[in-house]
């Protein structure tokens, strides 16, 4: 039923400094439109996993293959950045400029579009999340909703093909809850989502795992 | 926290290139800071009046700013004026009028400023010094800080508020030297974690070093007409001084 394997991890072992082991000979896969969720409790190794996904984090040990190439030095990384989306945890840490539509066409200016195509994506990406007219907003005016909203733009504006969402949900009233699982579950793409809500994950993910003890299980 | 509202309006200096009011607002500066004639000084004052009026500013607004300012010139001219020699007091009329000068100029270049620069919004200012040729790393510093000075400002609120609960009130001992200390220390801890996480998040959008900038602005016929106006003023305010 699924199509290609496009991100693999085997045998991750990884530990901050001199620290207890995070993960311990973790194997992870995500195939084409495939949706998984990830729980876990705190501490737990969840973003760590993700971060390794992206290269923003090195593991001691194992193969990471993307794109059916292994990765290993940031050159490798910063070509799978540009297909693989990810959202962190706080919306704070990823919009970091004056206005929306700048934030927007951060990534597509840096992946080489011209001032117009990156406009036409801004304005595409924010009909996708519910917020036209946002262009000129300025982002830390925005309500925490809002900020959720546009940091998944941001996203979005890469046109990636797997999208990592690291509690897309953290800190969002209902209805806010409700307007990102909309938007989540009309997205064509493979996805892996970090969430606490076991409800949330039900609604939106074929399989849920869970890591514990460095484990996935 | 965010302080300016000033830049909300639709007078004509709002509608103004930024770029210019920025060029004319150092070279008016300038030129009203070497004045040394009081009557020029009054003429400037005047020209910054007028600019203030023309960008329809709340009038209570910028009468706070020059309240402000003017608490700290009544200190200087009375510096000037008096002089002690032994237990004598001198009065002294030349420093008056030193002193009035110094009142008028910065007066006229504090209202100036406020015609002109207060009515840009912070974030534009950004933009418009990118597009002046300010170097880019001091624009993206100083953009950087109008983003994340609010987010600081959270986060120091959040530690007093939980001081606070837990009985803290601050007083003139060691103890809350070493608590306010501890404060200052996590906000310095908090800012270095989170810069990491930003730089982490931009790595992920294709970050490689280079700013690009979205948008651009258009030099109109009424910016031309407003650059010879200011050009005029700052000629005749050189020129007229040192005759």
């Amino acid at each position: 039923m699924m199509g290609r394997t496009l991100i693999e991890l085997k045998n991750i072992c990884f530990s901050y400094e001199n620290n207890r082991p995070v993960l311990r000979e973790v194997d992870f896969s995500i195939k084409e439109k495939e949706r998984i969720g990830l729980i876990g409790s705190n501490g737990s190794g969840k973003t760590t996993l993700l971060h390794l996904i992206v290269g923003l984090l090195k593991p001691q040990k194992g193969r990471i293959t993307i794109f059916d190439k292994e990765r290993t030095c940031e050159q490798d990384f910063s070509e799978v950045r540009q297909k693989v989306g990810l959202l962190f945890q706080n919306a704070e840490d990823q919009l970091f400029c004056a206005t929306v539509a700048e934030d927007i066409a951060f990534g597509p200016l840096n992946l080489g579009k011209s001032h117009n195509e990156a406009e036409e994506i801004v304005a595409k990406v924010l009909k996708q999340v519910g917020l036209e007219g946002y262009q000129d907003r300025i982002t830390y005016k925005l309500s925490g909703g809002e900020k959720r909203l546009v940091s998944i733009a941001t996203v979005l504006a890469m046109e990636p093909e797997v999208l990592l969402l690291d509690e897309p949900t953290y800190g969002l009233d209902e209805e806010s809850e409700k307007r990102v699982l909309n938007i989540l579950s009309a997205l064509p793409l493979a996805m892996t989502i970090i969430s606490h809500h076991r409800n949330f994950l039900e609604k939106i993910t074929d399989n849920i795992v869970r890591i514990s003890q460095g484990k996935i299980c | 926290m965010h302080k300016e509202q000033l830049y909300k309006g639709d007078s004509i200096i709002h509608s103004l290139d930024p770029r210019l009011r920025i060029v004319c607002a150092v070279f008016f500066s300038i030129s009203v800071a070497i004045v040394v004639n009081t009557r020029t000084a009054v003429s400037a004052l005047l020209i910054a009046v007028v600019c203030v009026l023309m960008a329809k500013l709340d009038i209570k607004v910028v009468g706070d700013r020059i309240k402000k300012l003017n608490f700290i010139m009544a200190a200087v001219i009375l510096l000037f004026i008096v002089s002690f020699e032994g237990k004598a007091v001198h009065f002294s009329p030349q420093g008056f009028s030193r002193g009035l000068l110094i009142v008028l100029k910065s007066n006229a270049i504090v209202l100036f400023l406020t015609a002109s620069l207060a009515t840009i919004e912070l974030t534009t200012i950004g933009h418009a010094l990118h597009h002046l040729r300010v170097p880019n790393k001091l624009v993206h510093i100083f953009l950087f800080t109008i983003r994340y000075l609010g987010v600081l400002h959270q986060e120091y609120e959040r530690l007093i508020k939980a001081m606070k609960i837990r009985g803290f009130i601050p007083k003139m001992n060691i103890h809350t030297y070493k608590s306010l200390a501890n404060l200052l220390g996590m906000l310095l801890v908090k800012a270095i974690d989170r810069s990491e996480r930003i730089v982490a998040a931009m790595k992920c959008r294709g970050f490689s070093g280079k700013f690009f900038i979205l948008r651009h602005f258009i030099f109109h016929k009424k910016d031309f007409i407003a650059a010879a106006i200011m050009a005029g003023f700052v000629l005749l305010i050189i020129g007229v001084d040192r005759l």
